[in-house]
């Protein structure tokens, strides 16, 4: 009986460690691999709030983990520090999204073809509770400072790629200039 | 009496020594357990994804959600980082068979199904480290763009590391252990409403490097 009580202490210390520390991965782990992303994305920092089109998705396609081969997809690292980010997407002729992902990888507003005025997306991106520009375009705001803006356009063929890559050069990332 | 302090002092220092092999066992168990765990819920969706009919396919509407629960969120992030969330597209995986076993690169498969209801739809193959199977085959998907199928909608296809003369052909070669995923773009409300209820396409195992299961 005293070999078994001299264990209590100790397995009722090592069950609470392992559910402290389980916790505290899951609850970390959605902003530390956010947080690489981004890093991947903006090379450390150097390129935030511009887009940067990627290629067709190949087997080289390794900043994202599950990428669709079917897809053209451009990213923009935004960063609100130093005010709004103007964010546009040109229309296409199939499918295709501006969705917009806070550092905790939660997708909080996302706009597809369809739902986009014809000549596109334009949306203003503002911290959430910060004054609300006056201004034509959609404004949305957002739950981090940072983030991730992503374009995806339908193109499973080279050919249907190429077009995309053409038809998402117009789309701007940048710092919104009153 | 020298040789009874000395006993004494050696009981003790024994007590002691149990003592911290006790906490420090525990302590290093705890760690161990915690860690281990939480990377077993980060990448194995059985726990926040529900099976859908036929027990084949894994889904969850709380992806991208902002109110997804923290172990959603983390799956999310580790095995499907900057996925929309349910209403813009619906996402279904599986690393099984129809009949329950592992996809394997060693086994060639049939996948047949029909027209998803969506406004479109992928099938894409992933190697066992979430990204493109390192091969040139230029095969990683099928999609309903592309997809050969019956005048019903209909479509079988083939997966497996040559093509074998398949008219809709994903590639499974250098995949290791593999896994799909659908991607249901601007679903039907009938898939918002009933996202288990989908007809999902089955995958039936045809033989394993050259022997018949």
């Amino acid at each position: 009986m005293k070999a078994l009580k001299i264990w209590i202490g100790p397995v009722i210390a090592g069950l609470v460690i392992a559910a402290a520390v389980h916790m505290v991965v899951v609850l970390d782990a959605p902003g530390r691999i956010m947080a690489a992303a981004m890093n991947r994305i903006s090379d450390d920092g150097a390129r935030t709030n511009v887009w940067r089109h990627a290629p067709r998705t190949s087997i080289a396609s390794r900043n994202i983990v599950r990428p669709s081969p079917d897809l053209a997809y451009s990213s923009c690292v935004f960063d609100l520090s130093n005010g709004p980010v103007r964010i546009t997407a040109p229309s296409w002729n199939d499918y295709a999204s501006l969705s917009i992902f806070a550092a905790n990888t939660d997708n909080f507003y996302v706009i597809n073809d369809r739902q986009m005025p014809s000549g596109g997306a334009d949306i203003l991106l503002i911290r959430n509770g910060s004054a609300r520009p006056a201004t034509s375009a959609i404004v949305v705001e957002s739950p981090s400072t940072k983030g991730i803006a992503l374009l995806r356009y339908l193109a499973p063929t080279p050919e249907r790629f190429a077009a995309a890559a053409a038809a998402r050069t117009s789309a701007r990332c940048e710092v919104w200039r009153d | 009496m020298k040789s009874a302090k000395r006993s004494r002092m050696q009981s003790v220092k024994r007590t002691m020594m149990g003592t911290i092999v006790r906490w420090s066992l525990t302590i290093i168990v705890g760690l161990a357990a915690g860690l281990l765990s939480a990377r077993w819920v980060m990448t194995s969706p059985t726990g926040s994804f529900v099976q859908t009919r036929g027990d084949l396919w894994r889904t969850s509407l709380d992806v991208g959600s902002t109110h997804a629960n923290p172990y959603v969120r983390a799956l999310v992030a580790k095995r499907g980082l900057l996925a929309l969330s349910a209403k813009e597209t619906i996402y279904y995986g599986t690393s099984k068979d129809s009949d329950g076993r592992p996809l394997r690169e060693a086994c060639d498969y049939e996948i047949s199904g029909t027209s998803l209801p969506a406004r479109w739809w992928s099938i894409t193959l992933y190697a066992g480290d979430d990204f493109l199977a390192v091969n040139n085959d230029d095969a990683p998907s099928i999609d309903a763009t592309t997809i050969a199928s019956g005048p019903s909608g209909a479509w079988t296809g083939r997966i497996s590391r040559e093509r074998a003369g398949a008219a809709n052909w994903i590639s499974s070669k250098a995949a290791g252990d593999l896994a799909l995923s659908i991607r249901m773009y601007n679903p039907a409300p009938t898939v918002l409403a009933h996202p288990l209820e989908v007809d999902l396409p089955t995958i039936k195992r045809l033989d394993c490097a050259g022997n018949p299961s």
